[in-house]
């Protein structure tokens, strides 16, 4: 659960350090890169400069190899601990997207096979939304 | 339409498999349903082989510690090791059993279906997978081997992120400095014994008077002393009103003791106060059956329910709920079912305790045989007197041996320490073969070795004979 926790808070860490660094290179430079070309770098990125900031910061090793491989898609043969925490931020991305949009979520199949998540399980994190959302208010 | 089997084994533990092979060796069809993704059962994948695990790492640094003096292999545990780097084969070992026992049950032709069940008849099973797809099989005998797991009574707030139960402790992150185990029972001294024997700060509390109180008394005093003497605390007669995390640093623990109530803190709990059945996704009431007062399926001698055909093994029908009891009492299911004899070996089962000092019995203990026949001779080899125990600087550890009134017959054997859940096999083939005490006197052991306190044990109850 604290692995889980903080691997999901941490996911995206390295997306406001890229910024930062862009940011950092424009005032050096003296000019604006497009922001298509930031967003794509971000993306392409973050995974692996959060990763570095958690061992950095002396995250446990399971936590920053789950920020590395957050977008990856995932593979029942993979390393186990790995794909369940992976699998686990994808599904709860999904699930709190669709919280916040007030949509059906278009559940991940491969993460809910790793997990091995059954309808009845699916149903009880479903009749969590009103908890998370709660959550979100009380945290914004 | 449903498939046919001769059995239909829902759950793939310890009881399961050996259920599941046993049948496909008598050359009948066999199922196996698992609700996990892959084999194994809650042995495999949350206590026996991950803790175990654990264990040995710990019992590694410790004995090289101790046999080089302190020059090596000093633990130097603290609130930052991380528990994963102290079990970093658990992946491989989880997943090489894994892969053994779907090796097994293939080459016995065994079909496994991945689902949940859910009888529909006394018979017939619906087993619904994970993507939704439904299938259904019929069952001429059925084996109920569904495990276990943890109960988490009123007042004490499982969080898996403060205060754990026996099937998360070990996702905890770091190492704690200190935690209360809830608990008298196996899985809660085994944990208890492993995290103080890391440098944890451990209370155990406990409702009954003694832990394990299924054992030897002089196996239970001899761990709680050596627990003891590793810095854990005891707590006997003491039953926990609430257990929480109080939201910013610590948990807190009100005791209910004879004394009065008594506050207790800790950085995390594990609460081990017994286990539940897996039966509630199986409506048991389709077939016939429903749990007794304390949530297992009741079962005869032979392992039958309440519903003939309908045979339970493995944890779901309650103590010892041990792997090697479980993979007996499935084959033995089977057997019965199909009119086989099981063997008398099959009633000398060896209970092991996996804590730090390990224990272990096999057949009648001191108290039991004075029970059966009104008197009883006991004899010891405490581990001191052992030449393999001092070089190995094993301190603690004793073999005893309960022989009938006459002093003639070995009954009963109890050992505590290292090595005890490999040593009693030899008491255990002993009692099987019904061997004399003065067999064990006349048989040569190597030396040195701590089996070779089996001949020293002997020749105490040699000289305590009427």
């Amino acid at each position: 659960v604290e692995e889980a926790f903080v691997s999901a808070l941490l996911c995206d860490v390295g997306t406001p350090a890229l910024l930062q660094l862009v940011s950092d290179l424009e005032r050096e430079v003296d000019r604006c890169f497009d922001d298509d070309t930031i967003a794509c770098s971000v993306e392409r990125l973050h995974s692996s400069v959060g990763a570095e900031i958690a061992r950095r910061w002396s995250m446990p090793e399971p936590v920053a190899a789950a920020i590395a491989s957050h977008h990856e898609p995932l593979s029942a043969d993979g390393k186990r601990t790995e794909s369940t925490a992976v699998a686990t931020i994808q599904l709860a991305r999904v699930l709190a997207d669709a919280a916040v949009a007030g949509e059906e979520p278009a559940l991940p199949p491969d993460a809910l096979a790793i997990l091995n998540l059954y309808p009845d399980d699916l149903a009880t994190l479903a009749g969590r939304r009103e908890h998370v959302l709660a959550a979100i208010e009380a945290a914004s | 339409v449903s498939e046919r089997f001769d059995f239909v084994v829902i759950g793939s533990g310890p009881a399961g498999q050996k259920a599941a092979i046993c049948a496909a060796k008598a050359g009948k069809r066999a199922l196996v349903i698992e609700r996990a993704r892959a084999v194994g059962g809650a042995c495999v994948h949350h206590g026996t082989i991950p803790s175990k695990t654990l264990r040995e790492t710990v019992l590694a640094v410790r004995g090289l510690a101790r046999r080089s003096g302190g020059a090596m292999g000093r633990m130097a545990a603290s609130s930052s090791t991380e528990i994963r780097g102290l079990m970093t084969r658990v992946e491989r070992v989880i997943g090489a059993h894994e892969d053994y026992i779907a090796t097994q049950l293939a080459r016995n032709g065994v079909a496994v279906w991945h689902g949940q069940a859910r009888f529909v008849s006394a018979h017939e099973i619906e087993v619904r997978a994970p993507s939704g797809s439904v299938s259904r099989a019929w069952g001429d005998h059925v084996v109920l081997a569904v495990g276990t797991r943890p109960r988490t009574p009123p007042g004490v707030d499982v969080d898996h992120e403060h205060v754990f139960d026996s099937d998360s402790i070990l996702s905890m992150t770091y190492l704690p400095r200190s935690m209360v185990v809830l608990g008298g029972g196996v899985i809660a001294c085994e944990y208890a014994s492993i995290f103080a024997a890391l440098g944890v700060e451990v209370t155990i509390v406990d409702s009954g008077a003694r832990p394990m109180a299924f054992l030897d008394p002089e196996l239970t005093s001899g761990f709680v002393d050596a627990f003891r003497a590793h810095g854990g605390r005891y707590l006997a007669s003491c039953r926990a009103k609430s257990a929480r995390h109080d939201g910013l640093a610590e948990c807190e623990i009100v005791l209910d003791n004879p004394a009065g109530h008594e506050r207790v803190t800790a950085e995390k709990i594990l609460c081990a106060l017994g286990r539940v059945a897996n039966v509630d996704a199986l409506a048991l009431e389709a077939a016939g059956l429903a749990t007794n007062d304390r949530g297992l399926i009741a079962v005869d001698d032979e392992g039958r329910t309440a519903v003939p055909h309908i045979y339970a093994a493995g944890d779901v029908i309650g103590p010892p709920a041990l792997a090697s009891a479980a993979m007996e009492q499935g084959r033995h299911a089977i057997r019965h079912a199909l009119g086989l004899p099981s063997g008398t070996a099959a009633s000398v089962s060896p209970i092991g305790v996996y804590t730090i000092p390990e224990i272990a019995s096999v057949g009648l203990s001191e108290s039991e045989a004075l029970a059966r026949f009104g008197g009883c001779v006991v004899g010891r080899a405490p581990y001191r007197e052992l030449a393999r125990a001092h070089i190995a600087a094993l301190d603690d550890g004793f073999i005893k041996l309960v022989a009938d009134p006459a002093g003639e017959k070995l009954v009963g054997v109890q050992v505590l320490g290292d090595g005890a859940s490999e040593l009693v096999h030899v008491g255990q083939m002993a009692i099987a073969g019904g061997l004399e005490i003065d067999a064990l006197i006349e048989t040569s052991f190597n030396f040195p070795t701590l089996a070779e306190g089996y001949r020293v044990a002997a020749l105490d109850v040699v000289k305590r004979r009427p």
